[in-house]
């Protein structure tokens, strides 16, 4: 269906997205980072001892940890003029009817509870450092399947089972942002899914972002049992402002023996955004982890969701795609950890770069001792649409087991001259026939998303490409 | 006197600093069906590519004109839009794109209306129909992985679909086999009428076998030396390009 | 002198420092050569001896390490230093055979490659080893090809396993000028090799194949990089190789496209054949990209031989051993293309085989 809406280029806009909310937030933390604004944030959130102390040791290794040696410059980023923590006058609702009018509007115009109307198990929706709403059809919710706010599963039935598992995946201690999302994390989604039971329908968590100058920090855990199964869809985006925001969430996956989990992103942070993010999966057992991923907005990204292959026969697929506009510097990419026996992974990356937009894949495919028998295919594709962008691929395999296979293919260039020939000889316009072409290479990865989504992100393309090529 | 449909004057191509023709002229009423024959090498192909406007040419002199507007230096698309179409020697793969919404989005471009998508895909269908080419080409990316055979047939179910005043057809039966062939000159065949004009580019006569022809010419050393009527054909068959030669009059 | 090497082979753009690939860091005795009595190389003719002072050094770059190439620059025993004069297609190599051991522990050979337009030479390079003794080797060659020049360098190591090798090629292509590089490193404890290709011409194209044998406990550290600056430059970088024992190898490929190297086409491979459990095989094909109008792609494959094709072999007769040094044999074959003469592809092939023989 995809490319057929790039045939209508609807009238589109950044507009959408570029709404700033005038609702004034109920509480904020002072910019900056101390123990007194650490201290302060769990007051506010009620956290239990546990999560105190977790806090401030975060803050601790945030303060000992260098920044990255690689990797795209993050000077315009000054935590001292970051606010860790915006919570919305808004308490968190199950019914859209009870949100206030200001915020309200906003997911409506992001589409948000029609999408929950007509195609989605469960939503959340966060707003700055708070989740607003939070829902699950009542006969999901029958199945035993668990989703809920952060805080909430932090206090309640499944409070261990949330201890249990937090930041284990990826420690505070694995690098700056992550400690800096120890310390202050709020807002995020806890799924729990239970042995046997297949999610037919994808559960959705919306990231908005409203207030200038803040940082967002939500925390993403979903717990899949055995023989389970469910499609996770992740959307964010934030009105433009003329400060740095930053975005450092955490998302750690747990999927168990034979299970299979689907993680949808859809990013279109503005392009103030200092996107920190980091996502882990750990699978057990013949089952599956698929990552589809779309990277449009942001300032500066560095995004590499991380499969662990833990389990004999567990598989994961990476489906990502790139676009990298005037002023933005996306280092995105995946990593690998083959671990179990008969592990399998396919990478498909593209990325485009146009008006002067940089875009780095970076992959890192480990294969460990023990992991016989393990496949790998990696394909990157990368299309530069005029010469003040840039593009490069920075992938590294590391083998060490002698029973692996391994395909690698990279191919970078631009759009051939001889495509646009064919096209136009046939009516279309220049832009159309770059706008089709452009469309046709993000296919693989909008045919993996559900219908609006992939709508969302063929108007996304339709709109770089016509925004800026004429 | 109604104007030509296509009428080529002086025409000079080059690529880069090679020249490949020097001086050709050619005139295509509205209703006539004309076959250009030529060796390996000769031209042909660029004359196909300058009358579309190829990227890859360079018209250094001369002019091309479409019933009467000059459209020499006019975009591909535009020229599509006042109604040329050419069939590609080797189709271009578009990765992604699906042959049938290409063909809509191509056919919206061409008569300035997207059309709906239930008639749309009723009429593409009842085409693939006829040329025996599998509804399921429809959602196949545009040439990707298709035979030489398949490309043809997508090429003449462009030539359907957008109906273009006049069709300029590369070679569109090299590489394939009888039947395909057959295909092909019936697909011709079902879009020539009395307002349209074709301009087929080929150097063997099977394609043209079936296919009613009013001139023949022969391009050679940069321009066409010899013009005639359908017998050429035979006789350029019979003994190749040698055996007409002897009628190069100028 | 003892010394710290740092950033030995840096890969052109970092990534994460887990993986172990940004670069080597390792300490070692730099040793102060000794002179040897190795002779100028015979020339033949049209090609002259010249000095190093033909170079400008400041327009080379060092894959390996600046620091180790300017220590092979102060410190070189050895080297040839040679100039083909324009026009002249000399077919006839310049070889020069260094053999290490204990009465020649240290070579440090400088090599200096000038081609004259429209000149074509070639330089055959073998490293080996007289007896078991440590040794050291460190070398470094320099290449002006001028417009439309053709320069083929091959280098050859087939150095015992307690001797450490360093080897460096550095080369500046002009319009229409060809360089090739092939290195065949069959041996040694450790092997760093670097090369980068300068294609600053219009036209300018490079070649740099590369074939390895790791076995034992074996150091493979490689890092090739093309950097694309003229328009329509070719690169192509190719390496294959079979990995036993414990052997860990790296190899860099950087294809490096600068904005205005518009047409420029840069394509890498990599074929790496498994023979053990215990090896390490690491990967880091860079395509870096600031022109739109370019082709660059990498290919890359690991494994182990396929067992059908080694099933199909044994089923002819040939034990497993034979089969995995037929099968590694078949390998360099393409490297070995370089080597001027057939007495030369014989001698590498029987010092290969007589390697695997000890692995297999």
């Amino acid at each position: 269906m995809s490319a057929r809406e790039l045939t209508e280029y609807e009238e589109y806009s950044r507009e959408v997205y570029d709404r700033k909310g005038t609702d004034a937030p109920k509480f904020q933390v002072k910019s900056g980072l101390t123990p007194e604004i650490i201290s302060t944030i769990s007051d506010e959130k009620r956290d239990p001892d546990w999560m105190r102390a977790f806090r401030l040791q975060s803050l601790e290794i945030y303060e000992r940890t260098a920044l990255p040696t690689w990797g795209y410059p993050l000077d315009g980023l000054d935590m001292a003029n970051i606010v860790t923590y915006v919570r919305p006058d808004a308490r968190q609702s199950h019914d859209w009817d009870t949100v206030p009018d200001e915020i309200k509007n906003t997911f409506e115009a992001l589409g948000i509870p029609e999408a929950e109307r007509t195609g989605l198990a469960g939503v959340g929706a966060q707003y700055d450092s708070e989740v607003v709403y939070h829902s699950i059809k009542q006969e999901v919710a029958d199945l035993g399947v668990v989703y809920t706010d952060m805080d909430s599963a932090l206090r309640g039935e499944y409070a261990e089972m949330v201890r249990e598992h937090f930041m284990k995946l990826l420690p505070a201690t694995e690098h700056k942002f992550l400690a800096l999302h120890g310390a202050v994390w709020s807002g995020g989604s806890f799924v729990y899914v239970p042995d046997g039971v297949a999610v037919d329908i994808p559960l959705q968590s919306y990231f908005r972002f409203n207030a200038a100058g803040a940082g967002q920090f939500e925390h993403t855990l979903i717990i899949l049992g055995k023989n389970a199964s469910l499609h996770f869809i992740e959307g964010c985006s934030a009105p433009k402002y003329n400060v740095a925001n930053l975005h450092a969430g955490c998302v750690e996956l747990y999927v168990g023996e034979g299970s299979r989990l689907r993680y949808s992103t859809i990013e279109n942070w503005s392009r103030n955004m200092y996107n920190l993010n980091s996502k882990r999966a750990t699978v057990e057992r013949g089952g599956t982890i698929e990552w589809v991923s779309g990277s449009f907005g942001s300032h500066t990204s560095f995004l590499y969701p991380m499969s662990i292959l833990r389990g004999d026969d567990a598989r994961c697929e990476y489906t990502g795609i790139t676009f990298a506009g005037a002023g933005q510097e996306l280092d995105t990419g995946t990593q690998v950890a083959h671990i179990g026996r008969n592990t399998s992974s396919r990478i498909s990356a593209k990325s485009i770069s146009k008006n002067g937009g940089k875009s780095t894949f970076r992959g890192g495919i480990t294969v460990s001792e023990n992991a016989e028998g393990s496949r790998i295919s990696v394909s990157c594709d990368s299309l530069m649409l005029d010469s003040e962008s840039r593009s490069d691929t920075v992938p590294v395999i590391d083998v060490r087991c002698d029973d692996t296979d391994i395909g690698y293919e990279a191919k970078i260039g631009r759009i051939s001259e001889q495509s646009i020939y064919y096209l136009m000889s046939r009516g279309l316009s220049e832009n159309d026939a770059k706008g089709m072409i452009v469309g046709g290479f993000a296919e693989p990865i909008s045919k993996e998303l559900p219908l609006e989504y992939a709508v969302e992100m063929n108007r996304l393309i339709s709109l770089e490409i016509t925004g800026g090529v004429s | 006197m109604t104007k030509p449909l296509l009428d080529v004057r002086n025409l000079h191509v080059n690529v880069g600093e090679k020249l490949i023709l020097r001086g050709l002229n050619l005139t295509v009423n509205a209703g006539e069906t004309h076959v250009i024959m030529g060796q390996n090498g000769s031209g042909k192909s660029t004359l196909a590519a300058a009358i579309m406007g190829s990227p890859m040419f360079d018209v250094s002199d001369g002019t091309v004109e479409f019933l009467g507007e000059d459209i020499t230096r006019l975009s591909p698309d535009k020229r599509a839009k006042l109604g040329v179409f050419l069939s590609f020697q080797n189709p271009e793969e578009i990765p992604g794109v699906t042959v049938e919404n290409f063909l809509r989005a191509a056919v919206g471009a061409v008569t300035g209306e997207t059309p709906r998508l239930f008639k749309f895909q009723k009429e593409l269908f009842a085409k693939m129909d006829e040329l025996g080419l599998d509804r399921v080409y429809a959602s196949r990316e545009l040439n990707v992985g298709f035979s030489g055979g398949e490309k043809k047939k997508t090429e003449i179910l462009q030539l359907l679909m957008l109906n273009p005043k006049l069709a300029i057809l590369d070679e569109a039966d090299s590489g394939l086999d009888v039947d395909a062939v057959r295909v092909v000159s019936d697909g011709i065949n079902k879009y020539r009428n009395a307002d349209n004009a074709m301009l087929i580019i080929t150097h063997n006569q099977r394609l043209v076998d079936d296919i009613k022809v009013d001139y023949v010419h022969v391009l050679d050393d940069k321009h066409i030396t010899l013009t005639g009527g359908a017998e050429l054909i035979s006789r350029i068959a019979d003994g190749g390009f040698a055996a007409v030669h002897g009628d190069i009059t100028e | 002198m003892a010394t710290t090497l740092r950033n030995i082979n840096a890969l052109a753009m970092p990534t994460w420092r887990r993986l172990g690939v940004n670069g080597a860091a390792i300490e070692l005795e730099l040793p102060t050569p000794e002179p040897i009595n190795a002779p100028h190389p015979t020339l033949p003719s049209g090609i002259i001896r010249t000095h190093e002072s033909v170079l400008r050094c400041a327009e080379f770059k060092s894959a390996l390490s600046g620091e180790l190439a300017a220590y092979i620059r102060v410190h070189a025993n050895a080297g040839a230093r040679i100039r083909s004069k324009r026009g002249e297609i000399v077919a006839e190599p310049v070889t020069s055979s260094y053999t290490l051991g204990a009465d020649s522990p240290v070579v440090v050979d400088s090599n200096v490659i000038f081609a004259e337009a429209h000149s074509s030479v070639t330089l055959v390079l073998f490293y080996d080893s007289a007896d078991d003794s440590a040794a050291f080797h460190a070398g470094m060659t320099r290449v002006i090809a001028e417009n439309c020049a053709d320069v083929h360098v091959v280098e050859v190591q087939t150095l015992n396993t307690a001797t450490r090798h360093f080897t460096d090629f550095s080369a500046v292509i002009a319009n229409g000028a060809s360089v090739s590089l092939t290195r065949i490193e069959l041996g040694a404890s450790e092997v760093y090799a670097g090369s980068h290709m300068k294609l600053e011409g219009d036209k300018a194209e490079s070649r740099a194949h590369t074939f390895y044998f790791g076995d034992g406990a074996r150091k493979l550290d490689f890092n090739y990089v093309a950097r694309h600056l003229g328009q329509h430059s070719v690169s192509t970088q190719d390496a294959a190789g079979a990995l036993f024992g414990r052997c860990d190898k790296i190899f860099r490929g950087t294809i490096d496209f600068v904005r205005g190297a518009s047409g420029s086409v840069g394509a890498e491979s990599e074929n790496t054949l498994l023979f053990s459990k215990s090896a390490r095989n690491r990967s880091a094909p860079l395509i870096l990209c600031g022109e739109e109008n370019v082709e660059g792609s990498h290919a890359a494959s690991v494994g182990k031989p396929d067992a059908a094709k080694l099933y199909y072999m044994q089923s002819r007769g040939l034990s497993e051993g034979d089969a995995k040094r037929m099968l590694t044999l078949a390998m360099m074959e393409t490297a070995l293309k370089a080597l001027p003469d057939e007495d030369m592809r014989e001698k590498v092939r029987a010092a290969l085989a007589a390697r695997i023989t000890d692995n297999a």
